[in-house]
């Protein structure tokens, strides 16, 4: 490989976060005018390293070239101005404003009175949409625009501020088929431009249509990097999975579960999942195994009356339910502990105490009248019990560290005592100490207590770990539930990278 | 021992300590200010504004404002006091007076939050409607002559010293003081002001607890509106003119945060009290009411920026 053919390199970049080494001397290189796609499952370091790109982190050791020159960290805005350009999936643009005028905004083109020059603005728009062959209204209101014409006005705004590399995070996820289409065509005409791509997909089989070569991450590590040319999605699997090289030791216990079954989906559909069923038993821990967007989250916004369904029966205790509110499903001793602690899980501005009486708050009245002395009492037996690391009960929960916070919402469910218990993603940046204690308390809940729980997670490890039976979900859609004692990591893996089951 | 830390006192009584600086400034400008007579006069000055201060409280403890409460005070105050001149049974006219404008209430809430229109745009409208209202129902005239009995809920006193409408004011800071600490419902507006997404999957129901608030708000400015008749015998249809701006800063003064998620009906009593004081001292010495206006905003921004000086210095 020659050296001056790449755009970008980076070599030997390590990153490590509290407990977790998330980049370890990971090598990485872009050549100018190809397509790169860069692959790994859920916290394989994918994300990390962009942000190492971006200039969002700064590496711990390692180094960066860019254009032949080496990137000292000087956050994003210098990294945008050398020509490193980041499309994120949720895309950053002004809905209120032109295609133009979003095309332009961090430079207007200025008149000689000082004043933006409109003109200037909407015919450069146009001559960049002609140059990559973009049929596009550039003077459209953006939010008028469906999701591939946004995401190629997003595309034409790094253009303009001269971006040599555009990172595409996971860019045809929302995409349809046609609009992938031009997509495609628009990529070969940067490449033909000498512009750089870095493509990040969950979907094995696009890389293969827009890709040059392919890299592989795992566990923070660089795996393999390769023409796509001399690769099968198979053996990208196996990269991907490493299933040759680790595969767990599993216990080979048979869960022990009753008949009785709390919970059933029939064929449940909503608006963002296809045809799921399920059967959760009293007494088990059922895990969700998929990508990022695979629709675990959204398939329980509809048990816990979130989110309406539209075909199927959801079944509790062999009753068919229809929850309109959360409300309703905790009254119907459903519980739920979110995905995102700080915005949906804890009121940070409130004290430990409040957040952990926010759901079961009626239990704690004398009359009609709270009752402060048991609140008092009952939040610090949890404080105890639990071990959350506050000063106070008083303490606003917005001051303690992730694994405490989590800690009140676990403290904030068990107040409540529900029969069933949603977790969604109840470690994501915990660190290892905190994750064990958690595991005990999911599994204390199940097998002492007999409740029944549904755990969401990216993180298969956790999932062989704690539960009973894992249900694995690709692209809206329910793949296969391996049981307790016949885990296999490597098929379950396969199966959410895929979405076969084979 | 617990060393004294002038920071966190400044923090958690900083009102307090303002309030005690005015009364000493002001009992220095004017002999009179601390008698016992003064008092009593600030206290009824206090009332009408304080409750309706009161309501605007607990709209902004869920993060929402009632620019309302003016127009609807005015509108529930007229059709009390068209009761009143009609001969009607004067607590049925009270009731009805306070009832009215719970529904102006409810309507707001559901617009609000069941429609989803901004908080904002929304009570603005409703002000305009309240106050056209209360000129339309009688074209313009004010009532006067009200009966005498019905003077004393506004304008009486116990024992010919304490103010009747005084009383009220600090019964309903107590009665709402209990209310937002020990009941659910009380709790779950500060839930809901903080973060409305995880309260909702608390299971608080938002939307409800949202148009209550707003009932609630509208009942005390009604009732404000009732008792200013009251005190005035007679009634006024551009009465209480410019009260929610009062009412918002009271609640500021008093420690509320305007995002929602805190706020100390107490705290929003010494806010009235404190723009009372800045009145009252320049009422007794004599300065022109151009003056107050000036005052009574720089006063705003000293409690505002007292109370976030202290935060910025805890960082």
């Amino acid at each position: 490989m020659q050296e001056t053919d790449n755009i970008l390199e980076m070599r030997g970049i390590t990153k490590a976060f509290p407990g977790v080494k998330a980049l370890d001397n990971v090598d990485f290189s872009v050549r100018r005018g190809e397509v790169h796609c860069l692959i790994g499952a859920n916290g394989a370091g994918k994300s990390t390293l962009m942000k190492v790109l971006s200039g969002a982190y700064v590496e711990d050791e390692g180094e960066i070239i860019f254009d032949g020159e080496v990137l000292k960290p000087h956050g994003t805005l210098e990294r945008k101005n050398k020509g490193i350009s980041i499309i994120y999936q949720e895309l950053s643009l002004f809905d209120e404003l032109t295609v133009g005028e979003n095309v332009f905004v961090n430079a207007y083109p200025k008149t000689p009175l000082g004043t933006v020059d409109w003109k200037k603005v909407y015919a450069d728009t146009q001559a960049l949409a002609d140059k990559l062959n973009i049929d596009i209204d550039v003077r459209a209101k953006t939010s008028d625009l469906n999701i591939g014409h946004r995401q190629l006005t997003e595309i034409m705004k790094a253009l303009a501020s001269d971006a040599k590399l555009i990172v595409m995070d996971e860019p045809s996820s929302t995409l349809s088929k046609n609009e992938f289409e031009i997509l495609k065509k628009v990529i070969e005409d940067l490449n033909a431009h000498g512009v750089s791509i870095i493509f990040i997909s969950h979907h094995l089989e696009e890389l293969f249509i827009v890709g040059h070569r392919v890299t592989v991450m795992r566990d923070g590590k660089f795996v393999v990097c390769k023409p796509t040319s001399e690769l099968d999605e198979d053996m990208l699997v196996e990269y991907m999975t490493g299933a040759k090289v680790e595969k767990r030791e599993l216990s080979k216990e048979k869960a022990h579960l009753t008949d009785e079954v709390v919970l059933e989906l029939e064929h449940m559909s909503n608006s963002k999942v296809k045809d799921i069923s399920l059967k959760l038993h009293k007494g088990e821990i059922l895990g969700m195994y998929g990508l990022v967007g695979a629709g675990r989250t959204e398939t329980i916004r509809s048990i816990f009356g979130v989110d309406p369904y539209t075909d199927g029966k959801i079944l509790l205790n062999g009753r068919q339910v229809r929850f309109r509110s959360p409300a309703e499903a905790i009254k119907n001793k459903i519980g739920m502990m979110p995905e995102s602690r700080k915005t949906q899980g804890l009121v940070l501005l409130l004290p430990v105490w409040e957040n952990i009486t926010m759901v079961a708050l009626k239990k704690f009245l004398k009359g009609k009248v709270i009752d402060y002395k048991k609140i008092d009492e009952r939040c610090n037996d949890y404080k105890d019990s639990l071990n959350i690391k506050t000063p106070s009960i008083k303490t606003l929960v917005g001051s303690l560290s992730g694994g405490n916070q989590q800690k009140v919402i676990f403290a904030k469910w068990l107040a409540q005592d529900s029969d069933i218990l949603i977790i969604d993603e109840p470690t994501q940046g915990i660190d290892v100490m905190v994750k064990s204690e958690i595991y005990k308390i999911i599994t204390r809940l199940a097998k002492e207590e007999g409740k029944s729980v549904i755990v969401i997670s990216s993180e298969l490890d956790e999932l062989l770990t704690v539960c009973d039976n894992i249900m694995v979900m690709y692209d809206g859609k329910q793949i296969m539930t391996a049981q307790k004692g016949s885990f296999e990591s490597d098929k379950i893996l396969q199966a959410s990278l895929t979405g076969r089951n084979e | 021992m617990k060393k004294f830390n002038a920071g966190e006192f400044l923090k958690k009584y900083n009102l307090l300590v303002l309030l005690l600086v005015f009364i000493v400034i002001s009992s220095v400008l004017s002999p009179n200010f601390l008698k016992l007579n003064n008092m009593l006069n600030m206290m009824q000055q206090c009332a009408i504004p304080g409750i309706i201060a009161i309501g605007m409280t607990i709209v902004i403890t869920l993060g929402g404002i009632d620019l309302s409460v003016g127009g609807v005070a005015a509108f529930s105050g007229m059709i009390t006091s068209i009761m009143v001149g009609n001969g009607n049974n004067i607590f049925v006219a009270i009731v009805a007076g306070i009832t009215l404008g719970g529904v102006m209430g409810l309507v707001t809430g559901v617009l609000i939050a069941k429609c989803g229109l901004p908080d904002f745009i929304t009570t603005m409208a409703m002000l305009q409607i309240a106050r056209g209202a209360s000129l339309l129902v009688t074209k313009g005239s004010p009532i006067f002559g009200l009966s005498e009995s019905f003077h004393v809920i506004g304008g009486g006193k116990v024992a010919n010293t304490i103010p009747i409408a005084g009383l009220i004011w600090i019964g309903l800071t107590a009665l709402i003081f209990l209310m937002m600490k020990y009941t659910t419902y009380g709790r779950s507006l500060y839930a809901i002001g903080g973060n409305k997404e995880a309260a909702g999957l608390s299971g608080i129901k938002v939307m409800r607890n949202y148009t209550i608030a707003y009932v609630m708000c509208a009942a005390l400015a009604g009732f404000a509106g009732v008792l200013t008749a009251s005190y005035l015998s007679t009634g006024q249809p551009t009465a209480c003119n410019g009260y929610e701006l009062d009412a918002i800063a009271a609640s500021v003064i008093g420690g509320a945060s305007l995002a929602g998620g805190i706020s100390n009906v107490v705290g929003t009593f010494g806010g009235v009290v404190l723009l009372q004081i800045i009145t009252n001292i320049f009422n007794l010495v004599g300065i022109s009411s151009f003056y107050q206006q000036i005052a009574k905003g720089a006063i705003i921004i000293i409690a505002l920026l007292l109370n976030k000086a202290v935060s910025i210095k805890k960082d």
